[in-house]
């Protein structure tokens, strides 16, 4: 070989050594780390250095709101939630700078943008936060701000175009139903279904005792009777007014999110030395250790189910992306082509260092909310008024328990709905 | 000669560019709610002094007060119950709740006392001033003036989206109930229509 082939080269190889240099993951990283040995507080902790970055400030307020969620501290997560919401909102408008910079320099130039499951999950978790602190008409301006956001995404049915309302309409339907609006909880309930139905996930068994008891009470004969058709053998008690006990609803919040990695092609012309590199992103599932859950209050019990499937979401959200993402990097390959085309005929030097440094900062954007879940369960239990202790038993797919925790002292008023959540890595 | 032409052209193009994207910022206006509009906005302090200005005012320009003082003789003495958040939006009841009580108070036409939670708080310090107060200055226990009327409400929206047009209508309902027989004698409505348009463009 000869030393001008070897010069040439030589941008190849630092590509290969120095594209695996991280910067911002590695906080992301420390802060997994944490919570994979259920500590959210050192992960909020490994979280505070990613707070001054401007584009990414709607992702660390998500994973802030989150951490906050997971140490108890509810207020704050609320507040932290309500800034990701305002920031994502004025996110949906162009920026020209970011789209250029994206086309010619990186993805990463780009302002964090929640994807569509993300923002749905987001006022889930707000709603939630709402619940849990007792707030029922704050949990419903949750609700209705959700059911905005999803008209938003398709006006005539009000409905995520690839999923990801299922649990989130769900959850408005419990919301509605502990405000005593009956006919509302009905609609959420029948727009779940309809989202389970789509989706081809099964539809939770509590899901559909709900159905079975609001098409009952409300009278919709026709739609009662295709209910007791297609859930025969569900076990659904009618709804008696004033209502009678109380209920717990428990959530578990399993395992983490898939997380986003660097896929990349490097290759090089023999003849220029032109580097051409195309990075992407793509997802690693984190099977949790958990595969279900049972809530236990003295001789009573409720099985968990399966509510929402964060990991297809996620999935299928960076699935529609790619195109446009590797459309993207072959346009920011020719845009680096022709400039250290230019620069090389100035200076052979200035073209290597325009050659390497395009390269160098050719790297796929693998940002993404990574404290959501990997999946949601649901379990929904009635009770007598009075105190109860709760306890809830983890299992994994082997059927042997994984962890039990205890919730004391919950006390049920006529009528109160309580919601827990349990998040567990 | 060729140069500054091209210099030029492209000052004209960054021109236009920072003209087109400086009317792209997000505008609010404020329309009558007799205004046929399909959108909506935030709530804010503006709305929440108007609202409760309005409401006040048509509240003490009403028979019930005049009713009262014929039969009862005096000032009537009202308490602000609860008024419900019912929109889509995350409203502080509480700022909304104070300017009612500050138009009540001012208008000076009415007795006003303190309820719910500062209500608890104003008899517990009753209590502490019962152990630890001189008899001169101790304020009493079972000496407070009982409400004649409750005043409650709801604050409601109607939205509507359209691409990047928000499409909203607020409705404030406020109802004056009787504590003795639960009589309505005082019914309130406002409306407020907004119309947000979001920035297609963001710097």
């Amino acid at each position: 070989m000869n030393p001008l082939a070897t010069w040439r080269l030589l941008p190849l190889l630092l590509v290969l050594v120095l594209s695996g240099c991280a910067t911002h993951g590695q906080a992301l990283n420390r802060m997994e780390g944490h919570l994979l040995s259920q500590q959210p507080e050192q992960a909020l902790q490994a979280l505070q250095p990613l707070q001054g970055a401007n584009r990414n400030r709607a992702l660390y307020e998500l994973n802030r709101g989150m951490l906050l969620r997971m140490q108890g501290e509810l207020e704050a997560s609320v507040e932290a939630f309500e800034k990701a919401k305002t920031l994502g909102l004025s996110l949906d408008a162009i920026s020209i700078s970011e789209s250029l910079g994206a086309l010619t320099v990186a993805e990463n130039v780009r302002s964090y943008t929640p994807d569509v499951h993300e923002r749905i999950l987001l006022h889930v978790y707000q709603a939630l936060n709402f619940l849990e602190l007792g707030e029922f008409d704050a949990a419903r301006v949750e609700a209705l701000q959700l059911d905005l956001a999803l008209r938003r995404l398709d006006p005539a049915t009000g409905r995520a175009p690839y999923g990801g309302d299922a649990f989130a309409r769900y959850l408005t339907g419990v919301i509605y139903e502990a405000a005593g609006e009956w006919s509302d909880a009905m609609i959420a309930y029948r727009l779940a279904l309809r989202t389970y139905d789509e989706q081809t996930q099964p539809a939770p068994v509590s899901l559909a005792a709900r159905l079975l008891a609001l098409s009952d009470y409300l009278d919709l004969v026709d739609e009662h009777a295709e209910y007791r058709h297609r859930f025969n053998g569900i076990d659904w008690a009618p709804i008696d007014l004033p209502v009678t006990g109380g209920e717990v609803v428990v959530i578990l919040h399993n395992g983490l999110a898939p997380r986003k990695y660097e896929r990349s092609v490097t290759t090089q012309s023999y003849d220029t030395g032109q580097l051409y590199r195309v990075a992407l992103p793509a997802l690693r599932r984190r099977p949790p250790t958990v595969a279900s859950f049972s809530v236990h209050a003295g001789e009573l019990q409720s099985q968990g189910e399966a509510a929402e499937w964060v990991y297809q979401l996620a999935d299928s959200a960076l699935e529609r992306q790619l195109p446009g993402l590797t459309a993207r990097a072959l346009t920011r390959n020719v845009a680096r082509h022709n400039a250290a085309k230019r620069a090389r005929e100035e200076n052979p030097f200035l073209g290597f260092l325009v050659n390497l440094g395009g390269a160098l900062s050719e790297q796929a954007d693998v940002r993404s909310w990574r404290t959501l879940p990997d999946n949601i369960q649901i379990a929904r239990l009635r009770l007598a008024p009075g105190s109860h202790t709760l306890t809830v038993k983890l299992w994994d797919s082997a059927g042997r328990l994984v962890e039990e925790r205890e919730i004391a002292s919950l006390n049920l008023d006529e009528g109160d709905l309580r919601v827990v959540s349990l998040h567990w890595m | 000669m060729q140069v500054r032409q091209v210099g030029a052209l492209t000052w004209v193009i960054m021109l236009l560019v920072v003209l087109a994207l400086s009317g792209c910022s997000t505008r609010v206006d404020r329309v009558g709610a007799e205004e046929t509009h399909d959108l909506s906005g935030r709530w804010n302090d503006t709305d929440s002094r108007m609202v409760s200005e309005e409401m006040v005012a048509d509240l003490l320009s009403r028979a019930w007060l005049t009713e009262h003082a014929e039969r009862r003789g005096g000032r009537p003495t009202v308490i602000v119950g609860e008024v419900r958040n019912l929109s889509h939006e995350h409203i502080n009841v509480n700022t909304f709740i104070r300017d009612i009580e500050r138009e009540l108070i001012n208008a000076g036409r009415v007795t006003f006392v303190a309820g719910g939670r500062e209500r608890e708080a104003i008899r517990e310090e009753r209590a502490d001033q019962d152990l630890h107060a001189t008899d001169a200055t101790r304020s009493a226990m079972g000496r407070e003036i009982g409400a004649d009327y409750m005043l409650t409400g709801t604050i409601n929206t109607i939205m509507d989206v359209e691409g990047r047009t928000q499409v909203a209508y607020y409705q404030v309902d406020l109802a004056l109930t009787s504590m003795a027989d639960n009589r309505r004698v005082w019914v309130g409505q406002k409306k407020i229509k907004k119309v947000i348009q979001r920035g297609r463009f963001r710097s």
